[in-house]
């Protein structure tokens, strides 16, 4: 018998997938946690989050929260530095700490076996980090060597400059986590001590955890080796507003660069139950897949790039669309253009089949997003940070289902608007500044690093 | 550790298609994953890079799948999927929810059996545009990003498989031709020369009946060239520098490793782990934190099956050059000669590796890939464990040995310093 190969396989019944149970109690008044059991392999992955991030950054001293970050597990307790971090190596406990726009957040994963010396450690870092001024010396000058470096990679220039300028370079978005050079200089260790103080130790905090442990037993080793603090800010929420702009292409000079590094995009709203499914569908026909609209035209059609995408990126209280590539140097307008081309084209509707793909494709693939531990972590975070309901990925696939072909239209009529776009490219100024200067007209202007207009 | 057993079929096909079936029932997904016994190291000068853009070519569509229609597929169905190719092998592979194994497995067929009847020259010029771009944006354009490429053509006697970039120079890149293509499909891609295993919540005798439906029917066509190579040493310092348009200086040192699986090769990445690994390692903390000279530490051994490249990395602070840096190195090895290791730094080292054995275990793509590497490399999928052992059972002595036998001999530098 010979085989027609023609013939797309079929796929079987589909076999059952339990969605991991999401178990939220409050443990004293101020710890809220989120828990799912998980016993396939002898690992706990434990995530602590405070609510304050770098947008609480005052003026003058953007990069605060970063700076704390870096530096509270720089020796705690009878720990010096070295000491602590070789207390956590012999766990094999790896240990990691970061401040972004909105959150500081403390995780680690371990062997089960580990845990409890593990949160011992991470408590005696919360509760009495040394904060030595040699220490912060030494952590200060790393950041500003960091920063320093950001000059090296046309990819991260781009993207900074991208995230000031959509939010017009004013709102507390628009602040690079890291911070400014100046402001880092000046920033002393009584700041970070009254940062840690004042407001980390104000801020609330959530709890994650997903691991091969009972719920009690989870709750009892909580009680015992994290000492909880009082949550005493109220933070005002303020949501961030459009800002209707024409379209401007910003250009940053990165001198015999290659390739130019492209960002388009503009702020959408923030994060919503209305909008979120048919926006995460429309994105996926434009440009969130290798099949999507955006990739298949700039790379698989026109050969610019090894890569273009979209997304909806939603902070706490902001959001917005992008897309992104880098290409040869020589299509740069070229790419620009096309991009431009799919965003007005979208909102024109998609077809019917562009629909099912998208809708099959997000659906089929949910319990993907559920096979490691830190991917269940992160769901549960993302429910946290956007305050979802406990029954949002029970009711996720059936959300998804229930968009329609004008739900999508809408969605890309509001969120989707290439006339107030900002575009901003990162490449040789010699080569690629004639290229823009024709392009549909746009005004150009010239950005430094940062999307600081030059005068 | 039983966790670490992994239980297998495995058998051929008659065509000489070898299979590895793991069964893994705890969440709904199957990976798919296939190792074609090819690599750059297959490669001539003057033609580098065509293994890796015939990986690109293999997603252009095949006689039954049109072009973008393989991904299409595929993320249709839910799943993710990629190819990568290193110096010794090119790897495929697909996770889905497991109801859809047979749609990847007619799929990966398809383009083993049926790939030369879909290709054409629009196909072949469009992926040498998209991968010129991967190497413009992946190394040309990247800060210190030719550093690998600079290193491992002088380091590696000339014509080792290894003395050219996987991703090839973009001269031969721009000058493949269908035929060169075609001829790399022939030679190669033949099921005798390849290894499909399947890992996930499969069905052992329904994966059984569709490998062979699939796969059964494409004919073996093996014209295999053996690699030539040899073992070899640095006869003498080689010192390279170059000024790139970077704030910090940079310096490389470059030392002969050993093959995958040789006895040494545990013992060097234990002794590299202790020296440059993590923050709490000798050179990290000498440099970075006590001296303040340096802005980040790293080594790392690569190990393949031609022999191997031990490569220690330190950027300097604003200002600094590296000649410092590079003297307390090879203090730090000194060091290591003559005073040895701790207990609690092997212990160390042994934890962290311990625990990422373990958690290596969350994703059945990973697992699926590391039962390939563990048969290509040893003949044997069920290695895990071994593998581990390898490491708790090395002791301060070999780890001592491995310093003084390899930490010494001549090597490579490159030095990349700020233009201004």
């Amino acid at each position: 018998m010979t085989l027609d190969r023609k013939i797309i396989p079929k796929p079987n019944k589909q076999s059952r997938f339990l969605l991991p149970k999401i178990i939220e109690f409050k443990i004293g008044e101020f710890l809220n946690v989120h828990f799912v059991q998980k016993n396939n392999l002898p690992i706990v992955r434990f995530g602590l989050i405070s609510d304050v991030g770098s947008t609480i950054d005052p003026n003058g001293k953007k990069g605060l929260a970063n700076l704390f970050s870096m530096l509270i597990d720089e020796g705690a307790g009878k720990f010096d530095s070295m000491q602590l971090k070789e207390q956590f190596q012999i766990l094999g406990t790896n240990l990691s700490i970061g401040a972004s726009k909105d959150s500081c957040s403390f995780s680690f994963l371990t062997l089960k076996e580990n845990f409890d010396r593990s949160l011992e450690l991470l408590n005696l870092i919360l509760n009495e980090p040394n904060f030595k001024e040699d220490e912060f010396k030494k952590e200060k000058d790393k950041l500003l060597t960091g920063i320093q470096q950001i000059k090296d990679s046309p990819d991260d220039i781009a993207d900074l400059a991208f995230d000031s300028l959509i939010f017009n370079n004013t709102s507390s978005y628009s602040y690079p986590t890291s911070g400014y050079a100046e402001n880092v200089e000046s920033i002393t260790l009584d700041d970070v001590k009254n940062f840690y103080k004042s407001i980390f130790l104000q801020s609330s905090i959530n709890i994650v955890v997903v691991g091969d442990i009972a719920k009690e037993e989870l709750e009892n080793k909580i009680r015992k080796f994290i000492t909880p603090w009082k949550s005493t800010i109220k933070k005002k929420s303020k949501n961030i507003f459009v800002v209707d702009t024409k379209t401007k292409i910003y250009f940053a000079d990165k001198k015999e660069s290659v390739q130019s590094e492209i960002r388009v995009g503009h702020i959408t709203c923030k994060r919503n139950e209305t909008d979120f499914y048919s926006n995460a569908l429309l994105n996926t026909i434009l440009g969130g897949q290798f099949s999507s609209r955006i990739n298949l035209n700039l790379r698989e059609d026109k050969g610019y790039t090894y890569g273009a995408h979209s997304g909806f990126n939603y902070y706490k209280n902001a959001g917005y669309f992008y897309v992104t590539t880098s290409v040869e140097g020589k299509f740069t307008s070229a790419a620009i253009k096309e991009i431009l081309f799919e965003m007005k084209k979208i909102k024109k509707g998609v077809t019917e089949e562009e629909l099912t793909f998208a809708k099959s494709s997000i659906i089929k693939r949910f319990p993907l997003n559920f096979e490691t531990y830190g991917q269940i972590a992160s769901n549960l975070t993302n429910k946290i940070e956007h305050n979802l309901s406990i029954s949002y990925y029970n009711n996720y696939v059936k959300n998804i289902s229930n968009v329609d072909n004008q739900m999508i239209k809408n969605s890309a009529e509001n969120f989707i608007r290439p006339d107030n776009a900002v575009i901003m490219v990162v490449g040789d100024k010699k080569n690629i500044l004639p290229q823009l200067e024709d392009l549909n007209k746009y005004e150009v202007i010239e950005v430094d690093n940062y999307g600081k207009i030059q005068k | 550790m039983d966790l670490l057993n992994i239980n297998y079929e495995k058998y051929s096909l008659k065509n000489g298609l070898k299979v590895i079936l793991h069964q893994k029932k705890d969440i709904p997904l199957v990976a798919v994953n296939i190792w074609y016994k090819v690599g750059s190291s297959n490669e001539v000068k003057g033609k580098t890079g065509i293994a890796h853009l015939f990986e690109h070519m293999m997603f252009q569509g095949s006689l039954n799948v049109p072009k973008e229609k393989h991904f299409k597929y595929i993320q249709e169905a839910g799943g993710t999927l990629n190819a990568s190719t290193s110096f010794d092998r090119t790897n495929y592979y697909e996770k889905l929810p497991s109801n859809y194994l047979e749609l990847a497995l007619w799929l990966e067929s398809d383009r083993m059996g049926f790939f030369l009847p879909a290709l054409d020259q629009v196909k072949l010029d469009n992926q040498k545009g998209v991968v010129s771009n991967e190497r413009l944006q992946r190394y040309d354009n990247q800060p210190y990003g030719l550093a690998w490429e600079t290193i491992i053509t002088k380091f590696f006697p000339d014509n080792h498989p290894y003395s050219w970039p996987t991703i090839g120079f973009m001269d031969d890149i721009k000058s493949y031709t269908l035929d060169d293509v075609q001829n790399f499909f022939t030679q190669y891609y033949s099921p005798s020369n390849a290894t499909l295993t399947i890992v996930g919540n499969i069905d052992l005798k329904e994966t059984k009946y569709l490998v062979e439906k699939y796969f059964a029917e494409i004919s073996a066509n093996n014209k295999i060239v053996p690699i030539q190579s040899s073992a070899f040493s640095l006869e003498k310092k080689i010192t390279l520098s170059q000024k790139e348009d970077v704030q910090l200086e940079r310096i490389y040192l470059a030392l002969p490793s050993v093959e995958i699986f040789n006895e040494n090769e545990v013992s060097i990445d234990i002794l590299l782990d202790i020296l440059a690994g993590s923050k709490s390692s000798r050179l990290h903390k000498k440099l970075v934190h006590n001296l303040q000279i340096a802005q980040d530490v790293s080594a790392f051994q690569f190990s393949g099956k031609y022999g191997g490249v031990i490569l220690f990395s330190v950027t300097a602070k604003p200002g600094l050059t590296t000649q410092n840096i590079k003297q307390e190195i090879l203090n730090e090895i000194d060091n290591v000669n003559n005073n040895g290791i701790t207990e609690n730094e092997l212990l160390r080292a042994k934890n962290v590796i311990k625990s990422q054995f373990v958690y290596s275990l969350q994703n059945i793509d990973i697992l699926a890939d590391q039962i390939n590497h563990y048969d290509y490399y040893l003949n044997e999928p069920n290695s895990l464990a071994m593998d581990l052992k390898r490491y708790a059972d090395t002791s301060i002595e070999s780890v001592v040995n491995a310093s003084k036998n390899f930490l010494t001999k001549n090597y490579l530098e490159l030095v990349i310093s700020p233009k201004k």
